[in-house]
């Protein structure tokens, strides 16, 4: 198994979820590596995805895990640079035994919210409250933080009780009259429950490949 | 005001208009000439095209060109681009079309002949190439429209004729020279062999005098071929790279367009073609491939093409797609080899052998029963079939005969099988006399005659379980005709019927005809001068173009037609038609 951390820059940011399967699948194929198939009536090749995020969010925290078998993760990197539409790069890899389970442990998303003048983010800070009371969730499932520069993170629930980061970013323009703009959001953090604990999908796939083959 | 970027987020399917696909060439950083393939449909029908892009390839391998791509953007996203006042550009630079120094139209089909005037409007491009001096990209329009460019010819400063591919070099050379200079690249272009320049060619009193030769490429085997194609982003109509077998037709079906408009016969031999599929697999990585011509079981190298593909196409687990077979060029091997999910797909064009001679289609009842019974014997469980109504001679009995087939083939079904769940899918079009064809002279059948003939088939097969009937509509049946055989004086009536709102006439939700008839009766033009039986000595609007095949030849298949006289196909022996003078001509071929 190959996991693959890549991010979904420039235009390519508005690439479909379904879309990047038949990508990604046909690049790895351009790549010279052979994917294994499902078993059953209509075998497809086996490919995993970290879960959707609208159409048109920058994002620098997508994932892929593929059945293929490589030697060197190092040579699959290097392979599938050049096999990738515009804007879309690997940012890193790992090999596992055991196929990560990023979907069904994904808990959380951080999105940065960038070119954001200091007035905003103040303007932000100070209706923290106020925001968070607006989507009628517990308080601790949405968290609004300052950042280096000048951007803030935000972090939204993900899964059953996921909240889409437009949908949060048109509440904040209409109710709080903020001037924000889709094309300044960028997703950067996944964030999976694992054994009850928050952790970044990094780390979580550092353990599992370091569990393979230590 | 939004920006580019912005309305993204507000259009359907915003990867239409993105770029950056896997496979786009290296743009050239410094160029002297910078061209721009159009074509007038949405992107998911323009990437299906072979023909851009074979010459976007060609075009980009020119030292100091390049070429880049744009579709008809959909009319959500034609809207926003108006109301933001941002210009139409290209897919690869987002380059406005008005700043290139050509565009290259693929006419394709003729109700996209109102697209072309959209995609100038929103470029910001004068309409007629009489109203754009020196500062405006030359726009030339290529495809298969050209059989009978005058229609739309006003609004283009050079047609080419028949095959682009050595031809558009030859413009990009004139463009490099004479860059700036309308005039004198307009004088320069009509002495290039394939190049209509109406502004010159267009002298008054038309005669049958042949002012203008199409272009053909001489050798396919040589031709550059896009064998390392773009692969589109998004789920295209036709989502896998294609080669291409051969060009013209080894039959000699007289209402088909293509046949005589590709001709001479030109094929690709077995080992090119290998090395070009087996290379698009690997660059492309797509799950299927295919292969396309105008009639592939009659490749005379099918054989031999397929014992030395399907063993490398399986290693690579990919599929390999066939497209609609001639029935009588079936064999079982072929059916093994191909997918079996899939349904059978034949075009006997019309319903009883009478009318098949007419047409000269030549398959016969027991070719039909023949291929489906090995079809059933292999697994398929789904047929479609294709014909024609409104036929030259057509009774009602040949449209009885439709449903006659059908009958048969639920018939044999269940000699096979056992079984009754066999699906048939039988859809109809109206036959539309096209240029450069032995029907050219034809009348098409009026309005009612269509509602009539289709009321008569739906009546007919309501009466059979399992089968499914689809036919084509009357109003667009019209305008096809129409246009088809159109001359000069309908360009006013695209004009106006544009700037009434018409676009994207070729999908339903858009196409209103309505719009059409208006246009055409602002401007006192009636239908039936198009739609009407031609003399076999009338000017033509086309008279002036010589296709290759003579038109000798085609009055003399014209004539047989009214006999029921049939024409062998050319692979055993060449017929005579004229095309082998504008080069070898590959009748007596493997």
């Amino acid at each position: 198994m190959i996991t693959a951390k890549f991010s979904k820059i420039d235009y390519s940011r508005f690439l479909s979820h379904l879309d990047l399967q038949t990508i990604i699948n046909r690049a790895i194929k351009r790549a010279g590596f052979i994917i294994n198939y499902s078993q059953g009536f209509n075998p497809h090749p086996i490919l995993k995805m970290s879960p959707p995020i609208p159409l048109g969010i920058k994002s620098s925290a997508e994932y892929f895990t593929t059945d293929i078998f490589v030697q060197d993760k190092g040579i699959f990197e290097e392979k599938i640079r050049d096999t990738l539409p515009k804007g879309i790069k690997i940012i890193n890899t790992w090999q596992t035994e055991d196929q990560p389970k990023i979907a069904a442990l994904s808990s959380a998303i951080g999105y940065s919210l960038n070119n954001l003048n200091r007035s905003i983010i103040r303007n932000i800070l100070d209706e923290e409250e106020s925001i968070i009371s607006a989507f009628n969730r517990p308080p601790e499932e949405i968290k609004i933080m300052e950042d280096s520069g000048e951007r803030l993170l935000i972090i939204l629930p993900s899964g059953k009780n996921n909240i889409r980061i437009d949908t949060f970013i048109s509440v904040l323009k209409e109710k709080f009259e903020l001037s924000l703009k889709l094309t300044d959001v960028e997703k950067t953090i996944l964030f999976l429950s694992h054994s009850n604990e928050t952790i970044n999908a990094d780390k979580y796939l550092d353990f599992l490949s370091e569990k393979s083959f230590f | 005001m939004l920006s580019f970027d912005e309305i993204l987020y507000l259009v359907e399917k915003p990867a239409r208009y993105i770029g950056g696909e896997f496979g786009l060439p290296e743009m050239k950083e410094k160029y002297e000439i910078s061209s721009c393939i159009v074509f007038p449909d949405m992107y998911e029908i323009g990437m299906s095209n072979l023909g851009i892009k074979i010459l976007y390839n060609i075009i980009n391998s020119i030292e100091g060109v390049v070429c880049e791509r744009c579709f008809a953007p959909w009319t959500d996203m034609g809207i926003l681009l108006k109301e933001n006042l941002i210009p139409l550009m290209s897919l690869e630079s987002k380059k406005p079309l008005k700043d290139f120094d050509f565009l290259g139209f693929s006419i394709q089909y003729e109700l996209l002949f109102s697209n072309v005037l959209y995609i100038l409007d929103l470029a910001g491009i004068p309409f007629k190439s009489t109203e754009r001096d020196s500062s405006f990209p030359l726009l030339i329009a290529g495809g298969p429209c050209t059989a009978n460019p005058e229609p739309f010819a006003d609004f283009f400063d050079v047609i080419c004729i028949g095959e682009g591919e050595e031809v558009i070099v030859k413009v990009a050379e004139i463009l490099k020279k004479f860059k700036g200079n309308k005039n004198r690249i307009l004088e320069e272009c009509a002495i290039v062999e394939g190049l209509y320049v109406p502004s010159i060619h267009c002298e008054e009193g038309r005669t049958n005098k042949k002012l203008i030769h199409k272009a053909v490429v001489k050798d396919l085997n040589s031709a550059m071929y896009p064998s390392k194609p773009i692969v589109p982003n998004i789920t295209v109509v036709h989502d896998r790279p294609v080669a291409e077998l051969y060009r013209g037709c080894y039959s000699n079906c007289r209402f088909c367009q293509a046949s005589f408009f590709y001709r001479p016969i030109r094929k690709r031999d077995p080992e090119v073609l290998k090395k070009i599929i087996l290379e698009m697999i690997d660059y492309s990585g797509t799950e299927e491939i295919g292969i396309s011509s105008l009639s592939t079981g009659d490749y005379p190298c099918l054989g031999s093409l397929f014992s030395i593909l399907l063993p490398e196409v399986e290693k690579r687990k990919v599929k390999l797609q066939l497209p609609s077979l001639r029935l009588d060029s079936f064999s079982p091997e072929l059916i093994r080899n191909t997918r079996k999910t899939g349904s059978l797909t034949f075009a006997p064009e019309a319903g009883t052998q009478r009318l098949r001679n007419v047409i000269n289609k030549n398959i016969t009842d027991e070719d039909i029963d023949r291929t489906a019974k090995i079809a059933f014997q292999s697994g398929y469980k789904s047929v479609k079939l294709y014909f024609m109504l409104g036929l030259p001679s057509e009774t009602e009995d040949d449209i009885l005969g439709i449903a006659e087939i059908a009958k048969r083939i639920k018939r044999i079904y269940k000699e096979v099988t056992s079984k009754n769940d066999v699906n048939i899918n039988i859809s109809s079009s109206i036959f539309v006399p096209k240029p450069v064809t032995p029907f050219q002279w034809a009348r098409q059948i009026t309005q009612k005659e269509m509602i009539d003939k289709h009321f008569l088939l739906r009546k007919e097969l309501k009466m059979i379980k399992g089968v499914n009937y689809s036919w084509s509509d009357e109003n667009v049946s019209l305008l096809e005709g129409v246009f088809a055989r159109g001359d000069k004086r309908l360009s006013k009536v695209i004009e106006e019927a544009y700037l009434m709102g018409a676009k994207f006439d070729s999908w339903n939700e858009h196409f209103n005809f309505d719009i059409w008839k208006d246009a055409f009766s602002k401007n006192n033009i009636d239908f039936e001068e198009y739609t009407s039986e031609k003399g076999l000595d009338d000017i033509l609007p086309w008279s002036f173009i010589d296709f290759g095949v003579s038109d000798g030849y085609l009055k003399k298949e014209f004539q047989k037609s009214l006999v029921g006289v049939t024409t062998e196909g050319c692979r055993n022996e060449c017929k005579g038609c004229g095309a082998n003078r504008l080069g070898n001509c590959d009748t007596l071929g493997g």
